[in-house]
């Protein structure tokens, strides 16, 4: 799991690569804390580059938006495809976060 | 590539990538394809990691998998040596709701639930067995 920042105005774009799953959800959680600071209230997840996401996973995507969310701000996924969007949609989490077909949708959305 | 196997792993987190590569390898042989290969993959990481976090106490303990396929059909069993304990009378649900409201729970024996089209639980010589049943076609959760 890597995971790498840029900023496009207020908001912070994250983009994941590689696997999320039981071995590297603690990576997730180290890297979420290395990346995003407290000033920090919009943020986009780019799950483009993500191959695989369980259990282990949803767990840490969401605790990083309950503890945004409690700050005030806001979390948004984008790029969702192949089984990473099956596993949202089975899970009910397509229904938790806000889901954008591109980054840049999101980022629009957040910024407005 | 012969699509069935046997392995022993260390009930640790470490030990997954392994035992997942393993099966999966076979799955390919057996026919599933990659779109049902990772059904599968996600379906056994679950029950991995549930035996990882809730069979053993802080020694661990060994994490037996036995896998086959033939005609069509993949079949993986997970066994451990920890107290009696069958993790599909766990009830899990998908998420609903706000975020503040939700607390991380589980949603892996539900995902197993999903995507195996039967997983069935048994206690034999002391050991806890679950077996997950795997038909080649795609399964639409």
């Amino acid at each position: 799991m890597e995971m790498t920042r840029q900023d496009r105005g207020s908001v912070a774009v994250l983009a994941l690569r590689g696997r999320l799953d039981t071995v590297t959800a603690p990576d997730f959680d180290r890297q979420w804390e290395t990346h995003v600071s407290a000033d920090d209230l919009k943020v986009v997840l780019d799950m483009a580059g993500l191959e695989y996401v369980s259990s282990a996973g949803l767990r840490s995507l969401l605790m990083a938006g309950k503890k945004l969310k409690r700050a005030g701000g806001r979390l948004a996924v984008a790029g969702l495809a192949g089984m990473v969007a099956e596993v949202f949609s089975i899970s009910g989490f397509d229904k938790l976060l806000p889901l954008y077909g591109e980054t840049d949708e999101a980022v629009a959305d957040l910024e407005s | 590539m012969k699509p069935c196997g046997l392995g022993r792993y260390e009930a640790r987190i470490e030990s997954l990538p392994a035992a997942l590569e393993a099966v999966l390898e076979s799955a390919e042989a057996a026919g599933l394809s990659p779109a049902r290969a990772v059904q599968l993959e996600l379906a056994l990481e679950e029950a991995l990691a549930n035996v990882v976090h809730h069979a053993y106490g802080d020694d661990g303990g060994p994490l037996d998998l036995m896998w086959e396929g033939a005609n069509g059909v993949f079949t993986v069993e997970i066994a451990d040596d920890g107290p009696p304990f069958n993790p599909l009378d766990v009830e899990e649900a998908p998420v609903e709701g706000d975020l503040d409201d939700l607390e991380p729970g589980g949603l892996g024996i539900f995902l197993i639930l999903k995507l195996a089209d039967e997983a069935l639980y048994r206690r034999e010589n002391d050991r806890n067995v679950l077996s997950l049943r795997f038909e080649a076609g795609v399964r639409t959760p």
